[in-house]
């Protein structure tokens, strides 16, 4: 009787050690290093799990019909497919594209804009904007010291069950900064297990010689803000990151998203002008749309024949990451969810 | 039993440091300002509902306190808790300093549910003033939300103060602040830049121990 004990006590601890062990990201020795400073905030199993609840959970927003993974389903890459902008509480329609969450370890500012500086506060735009949730982080907070749910999840992993606004930011953060995509067939190619095709090939050259100064390897961003020649839309006169450096300089500049998983994250551009990805190819080739502030490297076009552009959009398939977009632990926690 | 429950009581009375207190006051043309109430302004009225500011870093007596303050005009009582009564000077930043801000979200007074941190960028909001002006019989809402701490534009301000033997309260007064409702500049500054840059300037020398 004692051994059984004994027995279940350890089973218990190693349980407890695994499910509140510090996590690392695993990514390719290749890449650089993240810029995300985890000696502050140090990844916590259990936190990146309640991360993902809060993430998948509509009571973020006020009439508790619209998630975060609303807009950044998993199966899209982390951002939406339906609409060219946001589509948020009552039908509303935002101002911006949503952009696809993933690599966010790797990035110093965040959003189309660049207006958010830390993963912690990213949350907080919208969740606050009335076309998106419509709600507020106090609102939230209420709802959520109401859930036994989350009290007994909060209770679990601090030494109290307080729900508290930064607790919620952070462990939004948490599983957002998690979010890792390195497991393309391009990102096997690089490692030795696989190979290109001879399309696939030809498509990366083409890659390299006139897309790669932006959309850089391995993470196919800079994620530096330019101007690349949308000719600016009057409903929306979006001035991008202007708006937050107030620079005249910066009008009309957006971060250059990364080409990851591009595949499943149309509608492109940050206004979701464009759904498919020739059009894309077809705006640098002949649609660049002349300003102040359009980057030096577009003056000219990107011009491509009909051959290389299926060369191209053959090459930008191979970033497609499977593995990410459909692994259960960034899928819905329907577990958490159907506890009683 | 009696005389161990008397040594525990001796014991926590020397450990607890004795604490006073500075109140906050938010101050106009000499009078305090009370939320949501009238008050007259040149030859019309206003009427300030909104009053929320950071001090932090609070150096008194050469030791800096424990806690900062969320001063909130709604609050009922707003004060600094200080381990020495007399006080002749005392340090504070106004708002929040740009490496917290740096470090992304916080908690305690920092905590976002404060409704102090702003949601469209990264940043606290430092010192918020909002009320309604009521000019000619028209009434104008002005709101003024200082903050940011990027891009050249950090609205930070670190505040000395010196004050004679019998201070007994820290005031900030609202005149300067409010001529900015006669001029033609708009009534709202809601991000961070230039504006709000000159405005934090105004603030530091709104501030007086009294």
């Amino acid at each position: 009787m004692r051994l059984i004990a004994i027995f279940f006590g350890l089973i218990f601890l190693l349980v407890g050690f695994r499910s509140n062990q510090s996590i690392e990201l695993i990514f390719p020795s290749s890449w650089p290093e993240p810029i995300y400073n985890s000696n502050n905030y140090p990844l916590n199993e259990q936190k990146v799990e309640l991360g993902r609840a809060l993430f998948f959970d509509p009571q973020l927003s006020s009439d508790n019909t619209i998630s975060c993974a609303s807009c950044h389903s998993p199966y899209n890459a982390f951002t939406h497919v339906d609409h060219q902008l946001s589509h948020g509480i009552n039908d509303r329609i935002g101002t911006r594209n949503s952009p696809a969450i993933f690599n966010l370890a790797w990035q110093k500012d965040l959003m189309w804009d660049g207006a958010i500086h830390h993963v912690d506060a990213q949350a907080l735009a919208p969740i606050n904007h009335p076309d998106e949730m419509g709600s507020s982080i106090n609102e939230i907070v209420q709802k959520l010291n109401k859930d036994v749910r989350y009290k007994k999840a909060f209770k679990s992993i601090y030494s109290d069950d307080l729900i508290t606004g930064e607790r919620v930011l952070k462990l939004l953060g948490q599983f957002m900064i998690s979010l890792v995509s390195c497991d393309s067939k391009y990102d096997r190619v690089m490692s030795g297990k696989d190979k290109f095709d001879e399309q696939e090939k030809r498509g990366y050259e083409l890659f390299c010689k006139n897309c790669s100064e932006c959309h850089k390897e391995p993470l196919f961003s800079d994620y530096s803000f330019r101007n690349n020649g949308l000719e600016p839309d009057p409903q929306l006169k979006d001035i991008g990151r202007m708006k937050i450096t107030q620079n005249r300089m910066d009008s009309l500049k957006f971060k250059v998203p990364s080409l990851r998983n591009i595949e499943f994250t149309f509608p492109y551009m940050h206004d979701g002008r464009y759904k498919k990805l020739s059009e894309v190819i077809d705006h640098y080739d002949r649609k660049i749309h002349f300003s102040n502030t359009l980057d030096p490297i577009l003056e000219k076009g990107i011009h491509f024949t009909t051959n290389e552009k299926v060369d191209l959009v053959a090459f930008l398939l191979t970033l497609t990451d499977k593995n990410f977009m459909f692994a259960p632990e960034h899928g819905y926690p329907k577990d958490f969810f159907n506890q009683k | 039993m009696i005389r161990s429950i008397q040594i525990l009581i001796l014991f926590f009375s020397f450990g607890v440091r004795a604490q006073d207190s500075i109140p906050v006051k938010v101050m106009y043309d000499r009078f305090e300002i009370q939320p949501g109430k009238t008050i007259l302004f040149q030859d019309d009225s206003i009427r300030i509902d909104v009053v929320k500011f950071y001090l932090t870093n609070v150096v008194v007596g050469g030791s800096e306190l424990s806690s900062g303050l969320l001063f909130d005009l709604e609050k009922d009582q707003n004060y600094l808790l200080t381990p020495i009564s007399q006080i002749d000077e005392i340090q504070f930043t106004l708002g929040v300093d740009s490496l917290t801000n740096a470090n992304g979200i916080s908690g305690g007074i920092l905590d976002p549910i404060h409704g102090m941190y702003w949601s469209w960028q990264s940043g606290y909001i430092n010192f918020k003033l909002e009320g309604i002006h009521f000019e000619n019989g028209v009434a104008e809402e002005f709101n003024f939300h200082i903050g940011g701490f990027l891009n050249g534009y950090n609205c930070e301000r670190r505040i000395q103060l010196q004050g004679s033997s019998n201070v007994s309260r820290l005031e900030l007064d609202l005149d300067q602040m409010l001529q900015t409702l006669s001029t033609d500049q708009p009534k709202k500054i809601m991000s961070p830049g230039k504006r709000a840059m000159e405005f934090a300037d105004i603030l530091v020398g709104s501030f007086f121990l009294r």
